[in-house]
């Protein structure tokens, strides 16, 4: 079986920082694979390796099977992205931002129309659908962002965030939007902050801490390298470095 | 508290001149203020020296100097001060924070007041402190006329600020901050044009000659157009600064006192007006009605169409960016119908000549470099989708070169329409500018656009401004140096405009070639 999101030896430096250490991952069609690390471990990083916003250093991404230095428009024609903020074209109303969208991934006009007709009522949308994305909320923006990048039934996902900023109803949604898609054969890695989406919906788990893989693997399998009756939280915290949890609970009893 | 409060205001003032990043922005707004200062002191001394070889009207020419140039800075401290007014007074991002801090509305009041005061007349003391010597050094004054002038520089510094808060105070609420950019855009744009119509227009009227060594000119004005403004703050200011210059202080502290209350009344109204607004909490951006009329017929065609359509929805929406470039074209239809009516030229004038030349570049430059960064934050969105950067810049190259090309044959064919020679030769001359100009901004918005732009003046990154200006005056050069070679001035001759459409081709192949190169290693890194 290949791998739909396939990254080998990815290393980007910005000075003498190594943002993203010889990372290699993969995630196979229909899987879910959350994506965990602190903040500034280098998870915004690597997914933007693995969309094109950035160049590596070395190594190397397929995508679908395409290689994305070698073949950017088959690679990203198979691929949908959410970044961590939702940066929209402002000046555009979401029906126009996703007609755009609709043309630029080439989807047959009939096709299109139902789709977004149908996106912009999953999430709600149907009272903003024609203001300028300027004016929508934040949460609003980020379902926008959404409906965008699962519009053309990408292959392999690539979700940085997604639920920051959005209620409970909307990231109900996005679970289930998400689940779908992985049923119907879509590869999924998402960074979250959120353990308990993460344990609820991953079949598999890459932890990151400065920058490099520390640990990765099956929930379970995870949990059962830890100590026994560790909860995730626990894991994460032991995996990414938890002294500074202790100095937190000091600084609250005093 | 507002002493506080301005420390750390100050702090982050100087603190953003000593980031790495903003360097080379501090090193050309350093080098562009002593430029600026060095320029005036100069221009103020020739005038000094003017009028000290001029005994007999030397107090006529430095009066009526000193008036002119208060009237002009107070004309823009008026459009700057309501400008800065709305944005910082009542639009400022900062205003949540401090008015859900246990501050007084007053200090925070007094603090945003004296904030917006200083952004929108800072540039004037480039031209009040050589005035004020120039004229203490005529007038061998007594050292207590610095301070005067200091305190009537002051206050006429903070009169059309206040005036721009009570009447920000009254747009705030009524219309939308984006509808306020549009609306402002529009007023500058056509302040400027006005002005510069206005001087073209009058000057037939004004004896022929510089400005110095020409007496006449200091009277002609003396007698027109300064009696009329004499009731303006900036007239009080100059009657102040003239007489005590000249030892009348009576008549000098008389119209500081005008100038005094006058500012305390308009400080007062200003507080009145702001403390209403303020309590009513921070003045929230109004929901915006849906709009029409996207250019739907260019639905599912194809990629690079959905790229070209998006970027003309843009273009039409960015008012402000579009007010920008689209008063280059009115400069350039009015440029040979102003210039041309100086007496000693014949008919209209000409312009296919090197000023008239640079106009047109210039304002294919405008759009070419502002297509890039258009789409602000939203750039990367080319990045992830099929076809990506190549697609979208082959778009924007397209509707930028339509753009231009349509306001290059409106300009010519009125000009032709009101008797310019040349016929088709010099629509075709047009257009060939219109395209080289094209073909210098596209590469420099891909190389130096920033994309986190707020104010349309900053869609280009600071530091790439300086090697802009470089690269810009090379390529005019050589421009001109083509236009020289083909006879500039005499583009009777289709050949000739085809001559320019044809280089201006090649200008716009080397500048896609260069574009290509740098997309393949480009980064979406728009904090840097």
């Amino acid at each position: 079986m290949t791998s739909k999101i396939s990254a080998e030896n990815l290393t980007k430096r910005y000075g003498p920082t190594v943002a993203v250490d010889n990372i290699s991952l993969k995630v196979d069609p229909g899987r879910i694979v959350g994506f965990l690390g602190p903040n500034g471990a280098g998870k915004t990083t690597t997914l933007k390796l693995l969309t094109g916003l950035l160049k590596p250093d070395s190594g190397q991404v397929e995508i679908c099977g395409h290689d994305l230095a070698t073949e950017p428009t088959a690679a990203k024609s198979k691929l949908g992205y959410v970044p961590d903020v939702p940066h929209l074209y402002e000046k555009l109303t979401p029906l126009e931002f996703l007609s755009f969208i609709a043309d630029v991934f080439g989807l047959p006009q009939k096709i299109s129309s139902k789709r977004i007709a149908d996106l912009i009522s999953l999430f709600d949308l149907g009272p903003q659908a024609g203001k300028l994305i300027s004016s929508l909320s934040h949460g609003n923006k980020q379902k926008v962002s959404l409906a965008a990048a699962v519009l053309h039934r990408p292959e392999a996902l690539l979700l940085d965030e997604p639920t920051g900023g959005l209620d409970p109803r909307a990231t109900r949604k996005i679970k289930d939007v998400i689940l779908e898609l992985a049923r119907g054969g879509c590869a999924v890695l998402f960074s979250t902050h959120i353990l308990e989406i993460a344990e609820n919906m991953c079949d598999s788990l890459i932890i990151i801490n400065g920058g490099k893989i520390v640990a990765q693997g099956p929930i379970a399998q995870l949990k059962q390298s830890a100590r026994e009756g560790s909860t995730l939280e626990e894991l994460f915290i032991e995996l990414t470095g938890g002294s500074e949890y202790g100095e937190v609970i000091r600084y609250l009893n005093d | 508290m507002q002493k506080l409060l301005l420390k750390y205001r100050l702090k982050s003032f100087f603190g953003a001149f000593n980031k790495i990043e903003n360097r080379g922005r501090s090193i050309l707004l350093l080098v562009s203020a002593i430029f600026i200062l060095v320029f005036i002191s100069g221009f103020f001394y020739q005038i000094y020296a003017f009028a000290v070889s001029n005994p007999e009207q030397g107090e006529a020419i430095l009066r009526s100097f000193a008036s002119l140039a208060l009237h002009g800075i107070f004309v823009f401290l008026s459009f700057y001060g309501l400008s800065f007014a709305i944005f910082g007074v009542f639009f400022s991002r900062d205003l949540r924070l401090l008015l859900s801090l246990p501050i007084k509305s007053f200090d925070v009041f007094i603090f945003k007041m004296i904030e917006s005061i200083f952004l929108s007349s800072r540039f004037a003391f480039l031209v009040f402190i050589p005035l004020i010597i120039v004229m203490g050094a005529y007038y061998s004054v007594s050292p207590l006329f610095y301070p005067l002038g200091i305190i009537v520089t002051l206050l006429l510094s903070a009169i059309p600020g206040m005036l721009g808060i009570t009447a920000a105070s009254f747009f705030a609420r009524r219309i939308s901050r984006g509808n306020l950019k549009n609306i402002l855009a529009v007023i500058g744009s056509l302040l400027g044009i006005g002005i510069w119509t206005g001087i073209n227009l009058i000057r037939p009227g004004i004896p022929s000659g510089g400005l110095i060594g020409n007496p006449r000119i200091f009277e002609s004005l003396d007698e027109t157009l300064m009696p009329t403004l004499d009731y303006l703050p900036s007239g009080w200011a100059a009657r102040s600064l003239s007489a005590a210059a000249a030892g009348d202080w009576g008549t000098g502290i008389l119209f500081l006192a005008i100038l005094t209350i006058t500012a305390g009344i308009l400080g007062f109204l200003a507080y009145k007006s702001t403390a209403h607004y303020y309590s009513g909490g921070v003045v929230e951006e109004s929901p915006e009605a849906s709009i029409s009329g996207s250019f739907g017929f260019l639905t599912g065609v194809s990629p690079l169409l959905a790229h070209m359509k998006r970027d003309l929805i843009i273009m039409f929406r960015e008012f402000n960016a579009l007010v920008q470039s689209l008063i280059m074209f009115i400069f350039l239809i009015l440029f040979p119908f102003v210039v041309g009516r100086s007496p000693d030229s014949k008919g209209l004038f000409n312009v296919s000549s090197p000023i008239g030349s640079i106009f047109i570049i210039l304002l294919g430059y405008q759009i070419g470099m502002r297509m890039i960064p258009i789409e602000r934050l939203g750039f990367w969105i080319n990045m992830t989708t099929p076809g990506g950067l190549r697609l979208a810049v082959l778009g924007k190259t397209i509707v930028g070169l339509l753009f231009v090309t349509i306001l290059a044959i409106s300009a010519g064919t009125i000009h032709l329409m009101a008797g310019a020679p040349g016929g088709v030769g010099y629509i075709l001359m047009l257009i060939g500018f219109s395209w080289a100009g094209m073909a210098i901004g596209l590469p420099l918005g891909l190389f130096f656009g920033d994309f986190n732009w707020d104010n349309p003046n900053r869609m280009i990154k600071s530091g790439g401004i300086i090697r802009y200006v470089i690269l810009l005056t090379i390529l005019i050069g050589l421009l001109g140096v083509v236009a020289g070679i083909l006879g500039a001035g005499t583009f009777s001759s289709i050949n000739s405009g085809l001559i320019i459409v044809f280089f201006s081709l090649v200008l716009l192949a080397a500048s896609l070639a260069i574009s290509t190169n740098k997309l393949t290693n480009f980064e979406w890194r728009p904090e840097v």
